[in-house]
């Protein structure tokens, strides 16, 4: 089928190196500072330290990750902070050949949501898995965190280099 | 759950950047229109003779009965100074150490108004006066409106 020819003027990079057509180029600086609020601000802080933290809501039983200050099933405030293990198990997994910015991957990045112990059923963060052959990497398979060494440690989620099969 | 900070230790906010770099092309009207201001020194417009009207710059298309315009005109480099004002304060709020004074003029032979830095002292500037262009010299022009350095008089 031909393609439908559209009205304007093509442009490629090269055009632009050149001057063929006058430009203006701006670069205003976006920056931003989000407050995490208290559930995520103490989560980010016990990343840190090393600790992955949860929070449980007495109504449900629910043990919520990453932790919330308020239930939305019962309506209700949470009541109580909960550390969690640091293993768990792929609930899904990708495997992905490009980066954010459309670059190609000779070794495949693994975004994965992992169901953490010790939080309620599903309840699952996303994540990386590494330190392994993607070709291994299934959904049910038993994994634990690689953390960064203590002093690389910001209060990040990246505080976790990523998660690594328990062999 | 409502969370009081009494020092301004141990905030947690997360902190980014949003990368947001654009590139604006000016267009094909304002491609001529810059191209003839940059290379030969000239004011061009566009003209509607329908509506009796000169745009300036070039326009793609009359804003009031929506033909295409297509007869490009020059205008003169001389004309009446409408309107004039001081500005004090730069782009980002801050006062400027010297204000400046912007002005609109209509020049020979336009309908619309030009708007650009008045380089007459503002004691002297009045509504009415005559003004002409006063252009960056050849080597100093980038096509864009600052290859106009602004209103002189007479």
């Amino acid at each position: 089928m031909e393609p439908k020819l559209l009205k304007g003027t093509a442009l490629e990079l090269e055009d632009f190196k050149r001057g063929k057509v006058f430009v203006v180029n701006d670069n205003p600086v976006a920056e931003y500072a989000w407050d995490c609020g208290v559930a995520v601000g103490r989560y980010l802080s016990e990343l840190k330290s090393g600790r992955i933290m949860g929070r449980t809501c007495y109504g449900c039983s629910r043990t919520m990750l990453p932790p919330r200050m308020f239930c939305e099933r019962c309506f209700r405030p949470t009541d109580e902070w909960a550390i969690v293990q640091d293993t768990g198990v792929i609930n899904t997994f990708s495997l992905c050949y490009i980066t954010w910015d459309m670059k190609k991957l000779k070794d495949p990045e693994i975004p994965a949501v992992i169901e953490i112990e010790g939080a309620s059923k599903g309840m699952g963060i996303l994540h990386l898995i590494g330190g392994c052959d993607p070709r291994r990497v299934k959904v049910g398979m038993k994994v634990r965190a690689v953390w960064r060494p203590e002093k690389e440690r910001v209060g990040a989620i990246t505080d976790i280099q990523y998660w690594t099969p328990i062999r | 759950m409502l969370e009081r900070k009494t020092s301004n230790q141990g905030l947690s906010s997360w902190r980014g950047s949003i990368p947001v770099g654009n590139r604006y092309t000016v267009g094909p009207a304002a491609e001529i229109f810059f191209k003839t201001l940059k290379e030969k020194g000239q004011i061009l417009g566009s003209r509607c003779n329908r509506c009796e009207m000169t745009y300036v710059p070039v326009r793609m298309f009359c804003e009031r009965c929506f033909s295409e315009l297509r007869e490009v005109v020059p205008v003169g480099d001389r004309g009446i100074l409408v309107a004039f004002t001081r500005v004090a304060i730069d782009l980002e709020g801050r006062r400027m150490q010297e204000p400046q004074t912007i002005g609109a003029a209509r020049l020979e032979g336009a309908s619309t108004l030009l708007i650009h830095r008045v380089l007459v002292p503002i004691q002297k500037a009045r509504i009415g006066m005559k003004v002409r262009l006063v252009l960056e010299p050849l080597s100093r022009r980038s096509g864009g409106i600052l290859d106009i350095r602004g209103f002189e008089g007479g």
